[in-house]
């Protein structure tokens, strides 16, 4: 005990440092999961969190009622993939390719324009695609110029994922390399200075110096990305969807509007926020240990 | 020295954050989240009470800051500290149910039309003060017809107040000037609607040798509905199965037809192309670009800016407004709007405050006065301070119409500042619609459009305000169903003859229990023939 | 720097057009939205796709500037980012330094932290401890309740993880303080990454909206997003399926013309902080540091 109490004293301001953001997950983030409650019950604003009627599991089987689900849970896996093995190195190679331009103007130049399309709304976004893949787009237009079929991008089920993950690449992809050149700039420039003398061309610096110093970064985000395999972005798909690609575009998010979230359903909500979640932390806790076993640091 | 930074630093950190706390607390007004049941004892040295009335509504596009000059100018006429938060409308219901939630229902609500299953929800939990004692007292209420009380009555008890909306239907304008180019009548049914918009497709009709026009403008969800009756309309109860009981419009025989005329349409590309992927506001843009040569037309909110740039693209166009169709069943003319837009309700526990009522209701009064503008004057004291006085709020032009001199968000008009200030415009009083534009042609438009509506009667359908609780669990899936596989069937990816099919799934899926809730509800209101008025 | 080789010059020159034409794809959205909003409304509607503008107008703007809400809502939009940068920053940076360390508990809290990503206590509980804490109606509510991402938490911690220990360990040896050892090895060397992480923040306070619709009743504090909804048809997600056509009309959002204006002019101050805080990402900021 005594020992105890020097460790903690000795340790004192680390708690200090601590302190307030402890206190700030307490107060903003762990008080008010007390209602998650919600999600076996029948939320009534009347009578509060606590004295609304318990409904048991009902929340969850509606979830689950239907045969679509199947399709839908599919549609989201594949589509969250996508983005986790796709679009996500994207951002990597971009951010190498930055690395490797040698004039710093143009540099900062390139990377202050990739980044633009992120500040856009999707509703933006999704109209300018709109205007470029409809039946009588720029891109049929151009393709009717050469003699060639239209091909209708948007109402065809096959071009739904492809055109998610473009749309994706474009809207985030420069955003996504702001983290990892911030990584970059800490690599030690003698590290390649001696990678140099050691007679290493472009290629084994990129292999043996560049990527080992973002690597930690990178299975650190590659975990997070995990947690939220179920998460497919709600607007840009919905804004997405018609009646012609509604079987192979239909994700979880969407689904769950459907079914009633638009009607304002907290305990619905609130139980399809928790199942994904419970998959999430599982896909994290997993990872992690899968990361630490290969001798990596891990989230925790 | 490290330890004094940290600390400082810390220190500081709590001193905002306390801040904020006693700023929030020695700022805020008495308004907020002051329980409404509660009041200040009043002062016996004043005559009346100064009542805290507290409200909220939704609001499309961006209100005054809350001390302007209307809101000072409110509270003194009226002897109140009033304030109604507006609220975005798009997160409206997500707001005002945290707010209830965290025990701070306002005085006083007004509700958007599409918060129907909220109120009906709520009014079950005795949320809301029940008007019925207070109706002939005030000459506004008493001058509301029955009908529009009955989807506000909820066991007996009236607990909201609708607020005034056109029942005048909309119709379709039809591109004269290409009528005229190419020798063709006015369509008075779809097969001359239909040979209408082929024409348009194929024949040239602006005469610039182009194949660059088309028929119908149209867009996702199969919008707008270029329904000619209500036996076509998908959002009313007009057909009855073979037991008598009313269905959804988006079932019917109506509806099957028209889909099929779309179908053929679509063929001929009389239509929009891609019309399933395009949203409301390209919609638009289809027909104020001069492509497409029939759109919709509504008694009020056509846009200006639009109409004003189709006539600079096209300064020749001109536009005849479509009347109803004769529906198969012989009934012709267009279906009557809800005649409400918004409703208001307040507070249950205002319950023990007759006099706070009182107060509330004759503000309420006060904000719903028509004033028509042939008979207005800056010496109408009550128009003249609602506006914000003549120079300083607003100027009459030559029409005798009011001009706003301010943007909305400097707060200058009190009006601005009501729960609710949309005037109730009585069955007798002229809405001049048209007088909302000063587009000579688009006047003209909104005024045929006006005629035709004097011209028939209107369809007054059962449904409306009645809530069916299958509908509130599975209707939207429903609705989207239905509107997925009927787009299906107009660009041919699903034949019209697959129609039973899609209703008997529709029935399977909770649409039998959502007809027979409608129809239990539509009998125990007496509603048995139709009503045309 | 040594010769570079003919192979590696060509993958230069290879690596550069790609850049440039990438940077091309993603610019010519806001050259069409420039472009936009410089157009008359007839232009607009005429042509699909509008690249520059064939007769200049300004009144989109005019209308804007003629609001008093959109200049006032950006004043309300700055303070609340750079104010809830600095207060995001300072505590997400202590307690990331903080949980670098193995002290008692260290582990409970990081898991705690991982949680809060994954499970999300929904809007009204929040509410009503954003009411009992009294930031109701205050611009402190959109501060506060969001002050820590998890995420950036956990990223940050990656960061000074990945500073050699040697160098705090030495600086703890020689008689310096936790907290001095934080501010004066620690901060100097994780500069790039307080520039990223003080971005994502303040891109993150400047896109707030929601927060300002929930938390203030007093329209002169909203946000510029709150203020720009309004303007823009946003819910174009949440249309009701065709049968509320009188309400769409009813509110009719103004021309396209104006709405591209005013995402242009909420959404330029943010990006023009950027390219200032780009000096921080130049290379060799660790050596420089270690030497000093």
């Amino acid at each position: 005990m005594g020992k105890l109490l020097t460790r903690m004293n000795r340790e004192k301001y680390i708690y200090l440092l601590l302190l307030p953001g402890v206190l700030y997950f307490i107060i903003y983030r762990y008080v008010p999961m007390a209602g998650l409650v919600i999600a076996f019950k029948d939320f009534n604003p009347f009578t509060g969190f606590w004295n609304s009627d318990w409904v048991g599991i009902k929340h969850f089987t509606r979830m689950f009622e239907s045969s679509e689900v199947i399709q839908v849970l599919v549609n989201t896996i594949q589509i969250s993939l996508l983005q986790i093995f796709v679009a996500f190195p994207v951002s990597i190679i971009l951010a190498l390719m930055l690395n490797e331009l040698r004039h710093a103007t143009l540099k900062r130049f390139i990377q202050s324009l990739i980044y633009l399309p992120h500040f856009l709304s999707w509703v933006v976004v999704v109209g300018i695609f709109v205007v470029f893949l409809r039946g009588e787009g720029l891109v049929n237009s151009v393709l009717a110029n050469f003699g060639l079929e239209a091909i209708p991008f948007l109402t065809d089920p096959a071009y739904f994922k492809p055109i998610i993950i473009l749309q994706v690449i474009w809207k985030e992809a420069g955003w996504g390399t702001i983290i990892f050149l911030a990584a970059l700039a800490g690599v030690n420039p003698s590290l390649y200075e001696a990678a140099v003398i050691d007679g290493a061309n472009r290629w084994r610096q990129l292999w043996h110096v560049t990527l080992p110093a973002i690597r930690g970064v990178i299975i650190i985000l590659f975990i997070l990305r995990l947690g939220s395999v179920l998460d497919t972005g709600f607007e840009q798909i919905f804004l997405m969807l018609n009646p012609f690609n509604m079987d192979s575009g239909n994700v979880l998010d969407t689904y769950v509007y459907f079914k009633g979230i638009q009607q304002g359903n907290i305990g619905f909500a609130t139980a399809v926020g928790m199942f994904k979640g419970v998959i999430g932390l599982v896909l994290v806790l997993s990872a992690n240990r899968l990361a630490k076993r290969f001798g990596e640091d891990g989230l925790y | 020295m490290n330890i004094r930074k940290s600390m400082m630093l810390w220190v500081v950190l709590i001193l905002m954050f306390t801040a904020a706390c006693s700023n929030s607390n020695g700022t805020a007004t008495p308004k907020e989240g002051v329980d409404s049941g509660t009041n200040q004892p009043s002062d016996a040295k004043k005559p009346e009470e100064t009542y805290k009335i507290t409200g909220a509504t939704y609001i499309f596009g961006n209100p005054p800051p809350k001390d302007g000059r209307g809101q000072k100018m409110l509270n003194e006429k009226f002897n109140v500290d009033y304030f109604a938060e507006k609220i975005p409308n798009d997160n409206f219901v997500e707001k005002i149910t945290a707010m209830v939630a965290g025990g701070s229902m306002p005085d006083q609500i007004s509700f958007r039309s599409t918060n129907m299953d909220l109120f009906n929800r709520w009014a079950e939990q005795n949320a809301f003060f029940p008007l019925n004692d207070y109706i002939e007292e005030f000459d506004y209420l008493k001058a509301i017809p029955d009908e529009l009380w009955l989807p506000f009555t909820v066991n007996g008890k009236i607990y909201g107040i609708p607020t005034w909306s056109p029942v005048e239907s909309q119709s379709f304008m039809v591109r004269k000037d290409w009528l005229d180019n190419l020798g063709l009548p006015v369509p008075t049914s779809y097969e001359e609607l239909k040979k209408v918009a082929i024409a348009f497709t194929k024949d040239d009709p602006d005469q610039n040798n182009k194949q660059d026009t088309y028929g119908l403008a149209i867009g996702q969800d199969i919008n707008p509905t270029f329904a000619m009756g209500p036996y076509w309309q998908h959002d009313t109860w007009y057909h009855q199965d073979a037991e008598g009981n009313y269905i959804p419009g988006l079932i019917s025989e109506g509806r099957k037809e028209l889909i099929s005329f779309f179908h053929d349409l679509y063929k001929e590309k009389a239509l929009t192309s891609d019309f399933a992927v395009v949203n409301w506001a390209d919609t638009n843009n289809e027909f104020y670009s001069g492509k497409a040569g029939v759109f919709l037309i509504a008694p009020r909110g056509m846009s200006q800016d639009y109409m004003e740039a189709l006539l600079a693209i096209d300064p020749k166009a001109e536009f005849v407004v479509l009347e109803p169709f004769a529906a198969p069943d012989g009934s012709q003319g267009f279906t009557a709007g809800a005649g409400f837009s918004r409703f208001l309700t307040l507070n249950a526990k205002l319950a023990n405050q007759p006099d706070k009522v009182r107060k509330m209701l004759e503000i309420h009064e006060f904000s719903r006065q028509y004033y028509q503008a042939s008979k207005v004057t800056p010496d109408n004291k009550d128009f003249d301070w609602f506006y914000g006085n003549e120079g300083v709020g607003y100027n009459l032009d030559e029409n005798n119409v009011r001009v706003p001199i301010n943007d909305p968000a400097s707060g200058t008009e009190p009006f601005l500042y009501f729960i609710d200030s949309t005037a109730w415009i009585g069955p007798e009083d002229d809405a001049e619609y048209p007088h909302a534009y000063s587009e000579p042609k688009l006047i003209d438009a909104t005024q045929q459009l006006v005629d035709i509506n004097k011209k028939y009667k209107l369809y007054y359908p059962p449904h409306v305000g009645i809530i069916s609780a299958k509908e509130t669990e599975v209707g939207a899936e429903l609705t989207q169903l239905l509107m997925n596989e009927q787009t299906k069937m107009i660009t041919g990816n699903r034949p019209v003859s697959d129609w039973d099919a899609m209703v008997q799934e529709y029935m399977s899926r909770g649409g039998a229990k959502i007809i027979e809730e409608y129809n239990a509800e539509i009998k125990a209101r007496g509603y048995t023939e139709r009503l045309w008025k | 720097m040594l010769k570079r080789t003919l192979g590696e010059r060509a993958i230069d020159g290879l690596n550069i057009a790609i850049l440039i034409i990438i940077a091309c794809l993603m610019l010519l959205p806001f050259i069409h939205i420039l472009s936009v909003s410089f157009s008359s409304l007839q232009d607009v509607l005429q042509k699909d796709f509008i690249l520059w503008p064939t007769n200049w107008a300004s009144d989109a703007y005019l209308a804007i500037f003629a609001s008093d809400s959109f200049i006032r809502s950006i004043f309300v939009t700055i303070y609340i980012t750079v104010v809830g940068t600095a207060v995001s920053l300072i505590l997400t940076a202590t307690m990331a330094y903080g949980l670098t360390r193995k002290v008692l508990g260290q582990r409970v809290i990081l898991l705690m932290v991982i949680f809060t990503i994954l499970f999300n206590a929904g809007m009204i509980p929040i509410y009503l401890v954003v009411k009992e804490t009294g930031l109701m109606n205050t611009l402190w509510a959109l501060i506060i309740p969001s002050a820590i991402s998890s995420f950036n938490l956990i990223v940050i911690r990656q960061f000074f993880l990945s500073i050699p220990n040697e160098l705090s360990e030495a600086a703890l040896i020689d008689g310096a303080s936790e907290i001095r050892t934080f501010w004066s090895i620690i901060i100097p060397l994780s500069k790039p990454a307080l520039a990223t992480f003080g971005l994502f923040y303040a891109v993150g306070h400047w896109n707030k909206y929601f927060e300002g619709i929930l938390y203030l009743n007093d329209a002169a504090k909203w946000p510029i997003q709150v203020v720009l909804r309004q303007i823009v048809i946003m819910n174009e997600a949440t249309s009701t399926l065709g049968s509320d056509v009188m309400a769409q009309l009813e509110n009719q959002p103004p021309p396209v013309t104006i709405q591209m204006a005013a995402i242009l002019v909420a959404t330029l101050p943010i990006l023009l902080v950027y390219p200032f805080l780009q000096k921080h990402f130049a290379k060799g900021v660790m050596i420089g540091s270690v030497k000093g």
